[in-house]
């Protein structure tokens, strides 16, 4: 088969370093890095493109075209907005912890490329690898969480009311909202019977029909870990944490600069990492929708589609719905959403259990 | 497999070795990062690395399970718990927290009685064990398979009291936190609009 690439890839700089001497754990090591810097590439990328979408996206269902003056058909907009971004003062509040207010947009942003590690990009691009984890789903989830953190490091090391409050609920979404999120993630864990992502891929790699959206039963897990992945990314109608107008920008509302611009990059970055895990878990991953992938680097193309098309979604319903109180967001989780996992959950297993 | 020594070790040993010595280093020095930090806020942040740095370890030794409950439970979870503590604690009484090594002396003695206490325990259980040399599971079976699999067989009554437990604190957390808010409604209506953002008292940056 043409399509393990990966394998391709790795026989060759194996060959490679056999021949100039190079053992071959060093190889692991260089692959390691070589990773690291697809995943810092395309972070920065989807990232770019996924605020120009999000500008067009709400520019079209205002009835307004978006960025048109920058490069054709306003594309250079983003890229242009990130240099003003770096070459911007960066401000740091007279009376704020110095410590702290570095370490928010640092943490946020480093939780957010750490859950690639375990994405299943390909055919057999990381199985069996060290980052193909029996674990691939809980380290997801694990390390989402540090993220939090991030959050009230720089809303509380701003010295600004408005920040604290908008990092305390923004931290009280976020421990909420995980809840609904793991449960129904929990439900496809039930069907797959294990936590490895790529092999929840495998299982769902014969084509359209063999993804686990359209199982009857796990139909309204995806319906829960939309929503609460939307939630789960502070976006619109949960977008509490930085509700304009009450809290101004709320955790970041004390940042300029590039460390403003991480928080950005990291609410978008992050937003892929969940359409990408909707993907695996849904959509059948890096598997082709007509069954089998042939072609090198098919995979990464299915994927990455997928993943575009929870993004659209997530701007779509952002542009589409009003924001919900502080009130109504947590009643909406724990009385609705967290139920309805909990059912999900029952009834997922109790028809694995007799069917 | 690639077995050229280097000073002794081969390259994989040599990655273990400086994993290792990365890991524990992280989660050491961000230990004393706690002991030493005058704001609590800044030891609670300490505690969050030293909490990456021990689960790294645990990724070091193979042990995946626990390397992913500790990143989720003690580092998702409780220095999460610690740091909102932290927080509404200083916006309740408008001033920073800070944390002195006021008791000192004693720490120190705790502290070197319990090497005194463990160093033996531990030499001699080593000595009678023998260093273990493989650290990975060899069967077939995936670390969740066997934990899952032992937590519904073996420790089955354990499992399900600790469940049981946490049932019962959540539950009485919420039945706590009822009764303080009704009081607080009735005494001091105007209490939590009156609050300023946390002025720090104290210039200190840590150590």
């Amino acid at each position: 088969m043409i399509a393990d690439w990966a394998e391709r890839i790795r026989a060759f700089s194996e060959g490679l370093c056999t021949r100039f001497g190079i053992p071959g754990l060093l190889v692991d090591v260089l692959a390691w890095i070589f990773g690291a810097i697809f995943v810092l590439l395309l972070i920065t990328v989807v990232a770019l493109a996924a605020i120009y979408l999000e500008r067009k996206v709400s520019g079209y269902i205002q009835s307004r075209l978006g960025p048109m003056r920058v490069g054709p058909i306003g594309l250079f907009q983003t890229p242009m907005d990130a240099l003003k971004l770096l070459e911007k003062e960066d401000i740091v509040p007279r009376d704020a912890d110095r410590f702290l207010h570095l370490l928010g947009p640092v943490l946020l942003v480093s939780a957010t490329v750490m859950m690639f590690a375990v994405i299943p990009w390909d055919v057999r691009a990381n199985v069996g690898r060290w980052l193909d984890w029996e674990i691939g789903l809980l380290y997801l989830v694990a390390v989402s969480g540090i993220g939090m953190l991030g959050i009230v490091c720089g809303g509380w090391g701003s010295n600004n009311k408005w920040s604290l409050l908008g990092a305390l609920r923004g931290v009280a979404q976020l421990i909420s909202y995980e809840i609904p999120l793991v449960l129904a993630a929990m439900c496809v864990v039930l069907q797959a019977e294990t936590l490895s992502l790529s092999q929840m891929v495998e299982q769902q790699q014969a084509g359209i029909w063999a993804w686990f959206l359209w199982r009857p039963w796990l139909m309204l897990p995806a319906i829960l870990l939309l929503i609460a992945g939307i939630a789960e990314v502070n976006r619109t109608p949960f977008d509490i944490p930085e509700a304009e107008s009450e809290l101004v920008a709320g955790f970041h509302t004390e940042y300029s600069g590039m460390k403003f611009g991480l928080f950005f990059l990291a609410e978008y970055t992050h937003l892929f990492v969940v359409g990408l895990l909707f993907a695996v878990l849904f959509l059948g991953g890096w598997a082709s929708p007509l069954g089998g992938s042939n072609l090198p680097f098919e995979g990464l193309v299915w994927l990455n589609l997928k993943a575009w098309i929870f993004v659209l979604i997530a701007m779509w319903v952002r542009w589409t719905l009003p924001r919900l109180r502080v009130d109504q967001l947590m009643a909406m989780c724990w009385k609705l959403l967290i139920p309805a996992s909990f059912a999900a959950l029952v009834i997922v297993g109790v028809v694995l259990m007799y069917a | 497999m690639n077995l050229v020594q280097y000073y002794g070790l081969t390259a994989e040993q040599w990655l273990e070795y400086v994993g290792f010595l990365g890991t524990a280093g992280v989660a050491l020095v961000s230990g004393l990062g706690v002991l030493f930090a005058r704001r609590v806020l800044h030891a609670a942040v300490w505690l969050l690395f030293c909490l990456l740095g021990v689960a790294g370890l645990f990724a070091l030794m193979g042990a995946h399970v626990l390397f992913g409950v500790q990143i989720l439970v003690y580092a998702g979870a409780i220095a999460v718990m610690i740091i909102f503590a932290v927080l509404l604690l200083e916006r309740a009484t408008g001033r920073g927290i800070l944390s002195g090594n006021r008791h000192l002396f004693a720490g120190v003695v705790s502290a070197g009685a319990f090497v005194v206490v463990m160093a033996p325990t531990l030499g001699v259980a080593l000595w009678a064990a023998g260093w273990p040399s493989q650290t990975a599971p060899t069967t077939g079976q995936t670390n969740v398979a066997l934990i899952g699999r032992l937590f519904l067989t073996r420790h089955l009554l354990a499992f399900e009291l600790m469940s049981v437990v946490l049932l019962v604190a959540m539950i009485g957390a919420i039945v706590l936190a009822r009764a303080e808010r009704r009081s607080d409604a009735e005494e001091a209506p105007e209490a939590q609009g009156g609050g300023a953002a946390h002025v720090p008292t104290e210039e200190a940056r840590p150590s």
